[in-house]
């Protein structure tokens, strides 16, 4: 059996299915990117029911709001505001590099399984039939076998969670539990009873190799198996990576041991970052979306109240600041590595009605940001008329990362060193 | 009396099979040549599955949603055999290992987060990552490294001959369908050459094995 022939022909056999399934054909922007010498990675920190814009640098223009006081509230540095208590305690690296990027995208509504293809996340990830997030990944280049990860689950496949189309082979990889995620790159110590890596990538080409019929009777069925076949064998073949063990991100993170992400486990959250830390450490991931869903952050019925605030400052199960401040410190200036953290959600919260705005200020973490406001909110919490649309806020992260060509077009967010 | 009655119900169901998807079994176009032949069984033989497509839409009951929309209204209608493959849950694999192996990989336990099963009565379609296949992968050479010691007939290094006879009979066990030639020979080509080096002979058994339980045919349904 002539293995390269019949591998080299599924491929092409799902690369056509996929291509009649109605994937986008992509433009000539997107490709590999040009070799950089100091690799970037992006993480998106994504709050399921909205982000207030009091934290993510407009506290000053929301005072007097959602319990916002000139107490409780710190100036960060060239228009920056935020809450004292919370974002007010990230690291001084972090803060001197805040960029407070607003974007409106026009979708008041949460993206929910009776709204799965609208709503304020999908108006945020999506781009036409593909997801933003290993569009960019895809932009990025490299070679980790796992250019774009989605961490954890939710209780249904909505939103970022739905099966979005490879862009370029890439395609969003979930990660559930840390301990395999370790396994699957060979950054921890290794199992003297587990298989041989290089013969266990023979095993599960033989595999691929053996499911090539059904995998191509079923290329939207297993479209992702197909790919998760590539990536792991791709995976089991890399040199090992610089060590990370679990201990050490447990212990940094405060895991208590757990490495399973959860939909609302005690520590599911501070796993993700943790995750997030593994991946670019070990894998060289360029993307990495924590999205945070169980419990929502939605307040609707304390429009313009404290809970915003109050969820922020809680502990335990809600700690969510702790995990953030822990990753910035030991990743945002990591050596020879350009990391950028977005921290975003479905919208803003406006003082009335609902609300529910229509766009998000993100606060964007990063050594070649600078500190400053882009399209801010007022004090409704509403945007200027000429604030952009979603694209220019992947732009930024483009421009923010270095990624060449302008993948999502030209940036019009001038905090970008 | 009671015999006729039988008769009655068994003609029944043959003409309500025989109705296909729509009224008019004239509606199935083309043929399916099931005689024995795995590379033209269904879902494997492209020019059948293309030929088998509903001409018309079925007659059937219609079904209002909450939101308004018809729920027939987005009704796929995809060939016979294509697209229908599903990710068995990760509650199934206990008993799957079982049923193939005699034996349930001891790491299987406990490995539900690993696998995205689904909170408390919520259900989620199961469906593996890179990772959580190469976890799978894992748990498979476990089990198959069991089995492998357990059965003298995995004591001595596969030949070719043996290696298409053991492939052959765990690729009917697992999948529950006969093999084709090729699928054979890629277990055992993965047993007699690619991992011809691996000196430990129930080792190289496990890794053939685990390629048939890490396949598709084996991880879906």
């Amino acid at each position: 059996m002539n293995n390269l022939s019949r591998r080299g022909l599924l491929k092409g056999a799902l690369a056509m299915g996929a291509a009649a399934a109605g994937s986008r054909v992509v433009g000539p922007w997107i490709g590999e990117a040009e070799a950089a010498t100091e690799q970037s990675h992006f993480v998106h920190v994504f709050f399921h029911g909205g982000l207030n814009a009091f934290f993510a640098g407009c506290a000053q223009q929301l005072r007097g709001r959602f319990s916002v006081t000139d107490t409780n509230m710190v100036a960060v540095g060239n228009g920056v505001h935020t809450d004292k208590e919370t974002f007010g305690t990230f690291p001084k690296f972090a803060l001197d590099h805040w960029a407070g990027i607003g974007f409106r995208h026009g979708d008041a509504n949460h993206t929910v399984p009776e709204n799965r293809n609208g709503g304020g996340e999908m108006a945020v990830v999506r781009n036409g039939t593909n997801c933003y997030l290993n569009e960019l990944a895809a932009a990025m280049g490299g070679d980790s076998a796992f250019k774009a990860v989605l961490l954890g689950r939710r209780s249904q496949d909505y939103g970022v969670y739905q099966r979005w189309p490879a862009v370029n082979g890439v395609n969003l990889q979930r990660v559930a539990n840390l301990r395999d995620a370790l396994n699957a790159v060979g950054a921890d110590t290794p199992d003297p009873n587990a298989p041989d890596r290089a013969r266990l990538a023979s095993t599960l080409e033989a595999a691929q190799d053996i499911s090539a019929r059904q995998l191509t009777t079923n290329p939207g069925r297993l479209s992702t198996l197909s790919a998760s076949y590539d990536a792991a064998v791709t995976s089991l073949r890399k040199p090992l990576p610089p060590p990370v063990s679990f201990d050490e991100v447990d212990k940094a993170y405060a895991l208590g041991g757990r490495s399973a992400i959860v939909p609302g486990g005690a520590t599911s959250f501070a796993a993700q970052l943790a995750c997030a830390e593994i991946m670019i450490r070990a894998a060289g991931s360029n993307v990495v979306h924590v999205s945070d869903f169980e419990p929502m952050w939605d307040f609707d019925a304390d429009v313009n109240g404290p809970r915003s605030r109050d969820r922020f400052r809680g502990a335990g199960t809600y700690a969510r600041i702790t995990p953030i401040r822990t990753f910035l410190e030991r990743m945002l200036n990591f050596p020879g590595k350009n990391v950028v953290v977005a921290i975003s959600g479905e919208f803003v919260r406006e003082t009335t009605g609902h609300g529910h705005g229509a766009g998000v200020v993100a606060a964007v973490f990063g050594k070649y940001l600078k500190q400053g406001l882009s399209f801010p909110v007022n004090a409704q919490a509403r945007f200027a008329p000429n604030t952009p649309g979603t694209k220019t806020f992947w732009a930024a992260i483009a421009a923010a990362l270095r990624v060449p060509g302008q993948p999502f077009g030209a940036n019009p967010h001038p905090l970008i060193l | 009396m009671k015999r006729t009655s039988y008769l009655l119900a068994f003609a029944a169901v043959i003409a309500f099979a025989a109705l296909g998807c729509g009224d008019d079994p004239n509606s199935l176009t083309g043929g399916r040549d099931r005689v024995g032949n795995a590379d033209r069984d269904g879902e494997n033989s492209g020019d059948t599955a293309s030929a088998l497509q509903c001409t018309e839409a079925p007659v059937g009951r219609s079904y209002t949603l909450f939101d308004g929309s018809k729920m027939e209204a987005k009704r796929e209608n995809e060939n016979v055999g294509v697209n229908r493959a599903r990710v068995k849950p990760f509650a199934a694999m206990e008993k799957e290992f079982q049923r193939v192996l005699g034996v349930v990989p001891p790491s299987l336990k406990g490995a539900a987060g690993s696998f995205d099963v689904p909170a408390a009565r919520w259900y989620g379609e199961a469906e593996y990552s890179a990772i959580s296949l190469h976890a799978m992968a894992e748990i498979a050479y476990e089990g198959c490294l069991a089995y492998t010691k357990a059965s003298p007939a995995f004591a001595a290094p596969p030949t070719e001959e043996s290696a298409r006879t053991e492939c052959s009979h765990l690729m009917r066990r697992a999948w529950s369908r006969s093999p084709s030639p090729d699928e054979i020979g890629g277990c055992a080509d993965l047993a007699t050459k690619t991992l011809a080096d691996e000196k430990d002979i129930g080792r190289r058994w496990a890794y053939a094995c685990a390629s048939v339980l890490s396949a598709s045919q084996f991880l879906t349904f």
